[in-house]
């Protein structure tokens, strides 16, 4: 409905604009050589009535554009994250990020580029008609003009296709080697020449520029098909028409075709834009399985000839018992983030995962998808921009406000005592340490039964260390309990401890230990 | 709140300082367009002079009255041809100019400037910005001189034809920008009163797509859509309510662009029929004439409304290069001073009250010999990178190492490049057994003989070596490029015990005959030294 309003108005808009220069025009040609009984009254009226429609419209095609757009965003990114459920890829963060910038331009289509070009088509389609009713001589020579405005127009939306794929390619290559050549930052004072080794950007712009100035050339074009159509009639048709004032109209109407028809050449650009960031849109989302999820609660999980996607690991076997504290060592970048995203299926893997349930109805359910059983927690906790007790709340929705206080208490958080303060983004900002123990609060409120924990103790100082390493004792109690750390603190009771380093950096550790406190 | 203000005011003047080299292809761009306006608004007064030929004295067109028409279209069509193709060029020189500003804060300075910001945020600078702020130097500031001048111009053309017309027209222009600013006020104040919540909540979904991971794995994914769903209705409420008001904005221009061409209409017409008998006589030429130029009073000023935008995407533009300029206050003189010595070699240094100066750093005296072995320790923050950093030459200090030195840092780097490559970076003086000799001092030689192409295996295409290998890759590099001085920032400080043990004896083993300064929050022998240093509040103390 609001959709059809706006175009609707938009159509208005444009065509009140064009009719209030055409009859004004021949308002004035009329007047000029009036006789008496010419009723001026009327056209003068309709011409202010004309422009009180038109302001009227476009205030309201701008207010009602706008709800429609804000509109099928938040439909438009509901449905996106909806159709995102269980479909996540740790490795895929950057083509999320897209989805944000992408769902803005596949909503503003409407008000960009369909409402404002059914105005100039319809401004046309008047033009065409008007002139086929009231100047039959001259439509000849306008319908050779509109031919050829749809020639150019369909020309340059073609090319543009064309070349903005080409330049929406070299943009995320540019991306790509940007970042790389910032995260190389620490060699580049071993190379012979900075200059050459760093990326420039001038063939990108240059790009930029060609598509740029095919606009301009399709301007270029029609503005000059207008003025040759303009002195045609001036030149061949005048004779017809002496001292007839609608002869005007089509004239004017040309000579002002950069008003009215050279922006929608410019709009292309939206359109194009639409394209991609709806074949964008669409391939985010296909890209990706969804994962089933596994519900139930867990006993122990084992993992068999067990390989996580993009890593070099070897295989691994090991079994993981209920109410157990396993480690995972090794040093950074070996895959231990990896392996613990695996066993909570949240990324892919080689070999076998084996379940074991609670409850014996469930033995022989497949095994595959994430453990809704399962938390796990990130190297860097995620702060949600929301408020502290959202933040929390997404371990466990159910908890009390007394839980999280206490459980706040627990994890030395307590100088956040105001559960409605806002985090993230817009809100105060927490330190790496904070962060870290943001991460223990949530595994202490969760009810999963496995707690698969990232890095938990850097950016911790030693007494921080030790008051988590208790928590996380006492988790261990009821619960399977796997960290992944290169850092063992004294006072850590484990079970069990893995070694995730390779076979060549091994000559003198064991593939695996197992220590008993 | 101060701090933002001063932050704010660096960042206005930045883009001051920048606009001025800016100025000549301006300048150059605003002339054509004045030159396209009058002749425009020629061609308007040769087609109404047609106009009264026909339809008043009813008199054929001939090719001596279509000529003038037919020059000044021609002017016209070039000049906004020539125009668009001049502020396109100017526009790919002054972005050339910024990128090339970046690079060259990055070469003086390196990681000491590049770990101040996150790479996102480098590549934003060099992607996004740079073209915005390219945008606004030839789009929106040439506009807003231009939105200045056409009504000017305007006026001029139609004041000697017809004073009154002019009259009017220049009563209204005042209340033009008058109404613009009461309006942008009531906007901008209601926008205040939502502030919080706008934007807050409006980043929602960018940032839930971001914890997207962290949603999944704690199962909470309908809760969080149904949020998300709230929070989009508070949003899209407020908003509306804010660009209500926000649009009467523009509004008001097309209410004055609109009725001054429907009353002009009207009052034309009724002098010409003799209704009205007020000011000079008009004839269809006159009035058509005026009719056709009286919306270009407001038109350049609607084109100004359009580029708003680039003002908004500009400033934020330039509250990051002033950011960058902040962290950088002074380059270094790195460059000249390798080139200098780098023939002659090290043979030593003994510095007298030694200074960096941000961070603050002292020593009253620091002695070097050459194969020296010196340990770095202090506690986290004591700025032991920094002074690392200052002695290469990446931050001003009093002193700096005239010598060929490399810094291995925690994270090593490796390029999505040949393992060739990676290295000799590029440099041809290495021959393929040198490069195959250095990786297997490295204890590197079995992992090369399993890559598919040996040294022109890609590294892009392998998956991430560990931590230790990757040390090992940086450390070869090292002994490869044939540095003279080695400063060593905890490249160990990743690794598990084991392979720390290992790697910090290879580097013990192969660097024994170089210069070596080396950071390290770990215990190594003692006997590997030949000095402590240790920094504490901002002095560094030479122990042994």
């Amino acid at each position: 409905m609001k959709l059809f309003v706006t175009v609707t108005l938009a159509v208005v808009h444009a065509a009140a604009a064009f009719l209030i220069l055409m009859l004004a025009s021949w308002f004035i040609a009329a007047c000029s050589i009036a006789g008496i009984g010419f009723n001026y009254m009327l056209p003068a009226v309709v011409i202010r009535a004309l422009a009180v429609l038109r302001i009227a419209s476009g205030y309201f095609s701008m207010l009602v554009g706008h709800s429609q757009l804000l509109d099928s965003l938040a439909g438009l990114r509901s449905a996106l994250f909806s159709s995102l459920d269980n479909r996540v890829n740790v490795s895929r963060k950057h083509s999320l990020q897209a989805l944000d910038h992408q769902s803005e331009t596949v909503a503003a289509i409407w008000v960009a580029w369909v409402a404002q070009n059914a105005g100039i088509f319809t401004s046309l389609l008047l033009l065409n008609i008007g002139c086929w009713w009231l100047v039959p001589d001259l439509s000849f020579v306008l319908s050779i003009f509109s031919v050829s405005y749809l020639v150019i127009y369909l020309g340059l939306l073609l090319t543009m296709l064309r070349k903005a794929r080409e330049l929406v390619r070299a943009k995320s290559d540019a991306q790509f080697a940007l970042v790389q050549h910032i995260e190389s930052a620490s060699i580049w004072h071993l190379l012979n020449d900075y200059q050459v080794f760093s990326p420039s950007l001038k063939k990108l712009r240059k790009q930029a520029l060609k598509l740029q100035s095919f606009v301009s050339i399709a301007g270029l074009l029609l503005f000059t098909t207008s003025m040759l159509s303009l002195c045609w009639i001036l030149s061949s048709y005048a004779t017809n028409f002496t001292g007839n004032p609608l002869f005007l109209i089509v004239p004017i109407a040309l000579l002002s075709v950069t008003d009215w028809l050279v922006p929608s050449l410019a709009s292309q650009r939206q359109l194009v834009d639409y394209f991609d960031a709806k074949a964008g849109l669409n391939n985010s989302i296909t890209q990706v399985e969804p994962r089933g999820q596994l519900d139930m609660s867990i006993q122990g999980i084992e993992v068999n000839q067990f390989i996580p996607d993009k890593t070099t690991l070897y295989p691994l076997n090991i079994s993981f018992q209920v109410n157990s504290m396993n480690v995972v060592t090794g040093s950074s970048g070996v895959g231990k983030s990896s392996f613990l995203q695996a066993i909570a299926g949240l990324s892919d893997y080689d070999g076998i995962r084996r379940v074991i349930p609670r409850n014996k109805a469930y033995e022989n359910c497949t095994n595959q998808g994430i453990l809704s059983g399962a938390l796990y927690v990130e190297q860097f906790p995620y702060v949600l921009s929301d408020t502290l007790r959202a933040n929390l709340h997404i371990a466990n929705p159910l908890a009390s406000d007394e839980l999280l206080h206490k459980v706040l208490k627990q994890v030395n958080l307590d100088s956040l005592s105001n559960l409605d303060m806002w985090l993230g983004d817009n809100g105060r900002p927490l330190s790496g340490g904070e962060k870290k123990r943001l991460g223990i609060a949530r595994a202490i409120l969760t009810e999963a039964s496995v707690l698969l924990i990232d890095e938990p103790f850097e950016a911790l100082d030693r007494q921080t260390t030790k008051r988590m390493c208790d928590l996380l004792n006492q988790l261990a109690q009821h619960k399977i309990v796997v960290l992944a750390t290169h850092i063992i603190p004294s006072n850590l009771a484990f079970d069990q401890c893995i070694s995730l380093e390779k076979a060549s950096d091994l000559s003198l550790e064991f593939a695996k230990e197992n220590v008993r406190h | 709140m101060t701090q933002t203000t001063a932050h704010h005011d660096q960042a206005q003047q930045w883009l001051k300082d920048t606009a001025q080299q800016a100025r000549a292809s301006q300048m150059v761009v605003l002339s054509v367009r004045l030159v396209q306006l009058v002749a425009q608004i020629s061609a308007f007064w040769f087609l109404a002079s047609i106009m009264q030929l026909i339809v008043v004295t009813q008199h054929a067109a001939l090719f001596s009255h279509l000529l003038p028409l037919i020059v000044s279209l021609t002017a016209w069509g070039l000049c906004v041809y020539l125009a668009d193709f001049l502020s396109a060029n100017a526009k790919q020189t002054i972005e050339g100019n910024l990128e090339n500003s970046i690079h060259t804060i990055l070469n003086a300075q390196q990681i000491a400037i590049t770990r101040r910001f996150s790479a996102t945020f480098w590549q934003q600078l060099l992607l996004v910005n740079v073209s915005d702020l390219g945008d606004y130097f030839v789009q929106y500031s040439v506009q807003k001189y231009l939105s200045v001048l056409a009504p000017i111009v305007v006026l001029l053309v139609i004041f000697p034809i017809n004073y009154l017309v002019a009259l009017c027209l220049l009563l209204t222009l005042p209340i033009v920008p008058l109404f613009m600013i009461l309006v942008g006020n009531g906007a901008a104040n209601l926008h205040r009163k939502h502030f919080v919540a706008l934007e807050r909540l409006g980043d929602l979904f960018s940032d839930r797509l971001k914890a997207l991971p962290m949603i999944t794995a704690n199962g909470q994914h309908q809760q969080q859509a149904e949020r998300l769903n709230t929070a989009s209705n508070i949003v899209n409420k407020r908003t509306m309510k804010v660009v209500s008001v926000a649009f009467l904005s523009s509004s008001v221009l097309d209410f004055f662009a609109t009725v001054s061409i429907a009353l002009i209409a009207v009052f034309i017409g009724f002098t010409m029929l003799g209704e009205l008998n007020i000011g000079p006589e008009i004839n269809l030429h006159k009035g058509l004439f005026m009719l056709l130029v009286a919306p270009l009073l407001f038109s350049e000023l609607r084109t100004l409304g359009k580029f708003y935008h680039q003002k908004a995407k500009a400033d934020a533009g330039a509250d990051r290069f002033s950011q960058v300029l902040a962290e950088c206050k002074a380059t270094s003189q790195r460059q000249d001073a390798q080139e200098d010595n780098k023939d002659n070699g090290f043979s030593g240094i003994a510095w007298l009250n030694y200074k960096v100066h941000t961070p603050c750093l002292h020593a009253s005296k620091l002695v070097v010999q050459k194969n020296d072995w010196i340990l770095l320790t202090g506690s986290s923050g004591s700025g032991k990178t920094v002074l690392l950093e200052a002695l290469i030459g990446f931050r001003q200090a009093s002193h700096s190492l005239n010598a060929d030195t490399a810094l291995l840092s925690q994270q090593s780097c490796i390029l999505a490049e040949s393992l060739a490559f990676n290295l000799h970076l590029g440099s041809s003086a290495y021959s393929a057994s040198q490069l195959e000799q250095c990786l297997s001092e490295v204890g590197l030689n079995e992992w090369l003989s399993g890559l598919p192409d040996g040294l022109n295996t890609q590294m892009g295409d392998l998956p991430a070596l560990s931590g230790g290998e990757a040390q090992r890759l940086a450390l070869a590099r090292v002994l490869l490029l044939q540095k003279e001085i080695i400063l060593l920032d905890e490249p160990t400080a990743h690794l598990s015990e084991v392979q720390r043990q290992q790697i910090a004896s290879l580097i013990h083993e192969k660097l024994a005959d170089k210069t070596v300064i080396w950071v390290s929050h770990h215990a190594l022998p003692e006997e590997w030294f030949s000095q402590h240093w240790t920094i504490t509040d901002s002095e560094i103390q030479v122990l042994s």
